[in-house]
């Protein structure tokens, strides 16, 4: 049997441009030195190699940034390797988005046959499956109105309606359930289902691993680019999650963690991540509140001590450091257990991994200090990909995200 | 079976079979524009016409009171007019194909198609106005009782909107390719649109400079060309090739430079949107 997909050895190299968005203005190319500025190289991909038969269903999963929508953008052709060949066999349709090229002004009718185009259908292809595409979508009546009067729910319907009935020898899919409403959701995951199972070879990124497991007969595991495991859905969903539990279900226990600086008379013994409601989680959505509780021994009295809580990037760039000083917080005759929180309302990062950093030290006197008990990278989390507004926000679109209060002054 | 090979970007590729294969996307995504155009502004049809006229009756205040410096050999008005619609079609073609990319971010981003469609499809955009204004243009010739013959006008007619569509994309495809690399390129354009504008013969006859080395400067514009071939069905003169040739090549030019330009860079265009 040949295989329908075959890659060998892939990498993708991404340029990130110090302090400045990926493309340049013409301005900073010509002012002197700008070619010198330092820029960090970023391998999305390194040395992917996996094949495919058809019939099967793979699923991706993955941490974010870990490379499973560049993984899709390869194989789709959206964007090139920078090492590495590969071999796709068979008509390809992606879909990394719903709704892609939906145009507000058009209407529903007019909208499924530009989408249909868009992803790769032949007109007549729409034309045969037309009736069953607008059934699916609910959205019969409102054939001839522009979608810019359709509410949200109608018009993710109508999109992965379009999508659904590509009918391509391959699919590549990313985190399109995560649309519609549960009734609308179950629906199209049954839908995926049938397609699946009509044997056409699908590839499928996603985070609900409750999908991946209906849907797929193989997972593959991606972490910083590489594949960190490839084989039965079970047994790679299960690792994943062991992998990821360790570091990130919101909680971590550092009695015995050997990593660490300081003299340890007082020592740090466990550390919970806890959003609004409370509730323990290594995950979190623009806006949330982020308590990080942490819970200390002091084995002997001390009058006070002091309490540094670092936040770093996945690249290791530093966001912020807290001193409890900052806030008027301090810590006074500590002897035995303490539990210590500090809250972040409103929290404004981007999506991606963080990693927090926590330093016990003594009170600052001439610049001097005893050192307790510092660990770095002691949790992390994770801020998950969300929509905002009219966009999917990305790790591209900076390091935090705001919403400032707007005015217009003209009138 | 179809399918494709995963490879890094070659530098050269013009894939012609792929995109016949993309020609049904091609067309969709002019017939949007153009309904999207004309759905939004309500007299589109009649703004299109509007711009090209209002300019022919200022130029024509302009050129019988205040600044006739040559002569013309058809009345001012049509020829003006058959300058600004030609105009019309090199500005509005350089300036929505080299916007196009940017426009269409999103859908180039989570789609492969050749990316050419894009650009390619704004200039029939261009061509779709230029149709509406070539309506009044037509009913000017009427009104003026000139009777070119068919074969020749409409002969000639097309030789010149393919000499300027032509020129229209190959601009159109450099500045596009430079916009995404650049964005403040953007920022370039009125200032280069406008001193074009003045630099070709659109509004004045080219025989108004007398110097030759000049004449053979400004020939060089696609636009020149065009235009003369144009005019040259309305007047009984015989249609300068000699001038024409040199607008000609640089079409062919403009359009090869452009094309390469734009494949070149055409496989980072995902990364750099």
């Amino acid at each position: 049997m040949t295989p329908v997909i075959e890659v060998e050895s892939i990498s993708k190299k991404y340029f990130i441009a110090q302090n400045s968005a990926y493309y340049k203005t013409l301005r900073e190319s010509l002012s002197s030195f700008s070619f010198l500025k330092s820029k960090k190289e970023f391998w999305a991909l390194r040395d992917v190699t996996f094949s495919m038969n058809p019939g099967e269903t793979m699923g991706v999963i993955g941490v974010n940034g870990a490379g499973k929508t560049t993984l899709l953008k390869i194989l789709s052709k959206i964007t090139r390797p920078t090492h590495g060949k590969g071999k796709i066999n068979g008509r390809v349709a992606s879909l990394l988005e719903v709704g892609t090229g939906f145009h507000p002004e058009l209407t529903g009718k007019e909208n499924i046959y530009l989408n249909g185009v868009i992803l790769g259908l032949k007109k007549k292809e729409i034309d045969k499956n037309f009736e069953r595409i607008v059934e699916f979508a609910g959205v019969k009546d409102f054939l001839n109105t522009p979608i810019k009067h359709y509410s949200t729910g109608m018009w993710a319907r109508l999109a992965f309606s379009v999508a659904a009935h590509l009918e391509p020898e391959i699919l590549l899919i990313d985190e399109v359930l995560s649309v519609g409403d549960a009734e609308f959701q179950k629906k199209s995951l049954a839908k995926m289902n049938d397609l699946s199972r009509s044997g056409r070879t699908v590839v499928f990124v996603s985070h609900n691993m409750a999908a991946v497991r209906q849907l797929c007969t193989r997972c593959m595991l991606l972490s910083e680019g590489k594949i960190k495991k490839i084989g039965g859905v079970n047994e790679v969903i299960d690792s994943y999650l062991s992998f990821n539990e360790r570091e990130n279900n919101g909680t971590v226990d550092l009695i015995n963690h050997s990593v660490r600086k300081g003299s340890l008379k007082v020592k740090l013994y466990k550390i919970e991540l806890r959003n609004q409601n409370d509730q323990m989680s290594g995950i979190f959505y623009l806006k949330d509140d982020l308590s990080i509780h942490l819970f200390l021994e002091a084995f002997e009295p001390l009058r006070s001590v002091k309490i540094v809580v670092e936040i770093n990037d996945s690249s290791g760039e530093r966001i912020c450091s807290m001193y409890d000083s900052d806030s008027g917080f301090s810590l006074k005759n500590v002897f035995g257990k303490a539990h210590v929180s500090l809250a972040l309302k409103d929290i404004r990062f981007c999506p991606g991994r963080y990693n927090i950093s926590v330093s016990v030290i003594s009170e600052i006197l001439n610049y001097k200090y005893d050192s307790y008990d510092e660990i770095e990278n002691a949790i992390a989390f994770d801020m998950e990909n969300q929509i905002v507004s009219d966009r999917a926000l990305t790790r591209r679109d900076g390091l935090m995200f705001f919403t400032p209060d707007w005015h217009n002054h003209n009138q | 079976m179809p399918g494709y090979e995963i490879k890094p970007a070659k530098w050269l590729s013009l894939d012609l079979k792929e995109l016949w294969q993309y020609r049904e996307l091609f067309w969709f995504m002019a017939w949007r524009d153009i309904k999207v155009k004309y759905k939004q502004t309500l007299l589109g049809f009649i703004w299109v016409i509007l711009q090209p006229l209002v300019l022919m009756f200022i130029f024509s205040l302009l050129w019988t009171r205040v600044m006739k410096v040559g002569t013309v050999d058809m009345p001012y008005p049509l020829f003006a007019y058959s300058g600004l619609i030609f105009w019309g079609l090199l500005s509005s073609g350089i300036s929505s194909a080299s916007e196009s990319m940017l426009a269409n971010s999103n859908i180039i981003k989570k789609v492969y198609f050749p990316r050419i469609i894009i650009p390619a499809s704004a200039i029939i955009i261009a061509l779709f106005d230029f149709l509406m204004t070539l309506i009044v243009y037509l009913i000017m010739i009427f009104y003026y009782d000139l009777e070119p013959g068919f074969l020749k006008f409409t002969g000639l007619l097309l030789i010149s909107v393919l000499i300027t569509s032509g020129a229209s994309f190959g601009i159109g495809l450099i500045i596009a390719s430079a916009t995404i690399k650049y964005r403040d390129f953007r920022y370039v354009m009125p200032f280069f649109l406008q001193t074009f504008f003045f630099l070709s013969p659109v509004v004045y006859p080219l025989s108004l400079f007398s110097s030759e080395p000049l004449r053979l400067i400004l020939s060089l514009n696609p636009l020149a060309g065009a235009i003369s071939i144009c005019r040259s069905a309305l007047s009984n003169n015989a249609v300068d090739w000699n001038t024409a040739v040199y607008g000609i090549m640089m079409t062919i030019f403009l359009l090869i430079a452009g094309l390469t330009i734009f494949r070149r860079m055409e496989s980072q265009y995902s990364d750099l949107l």
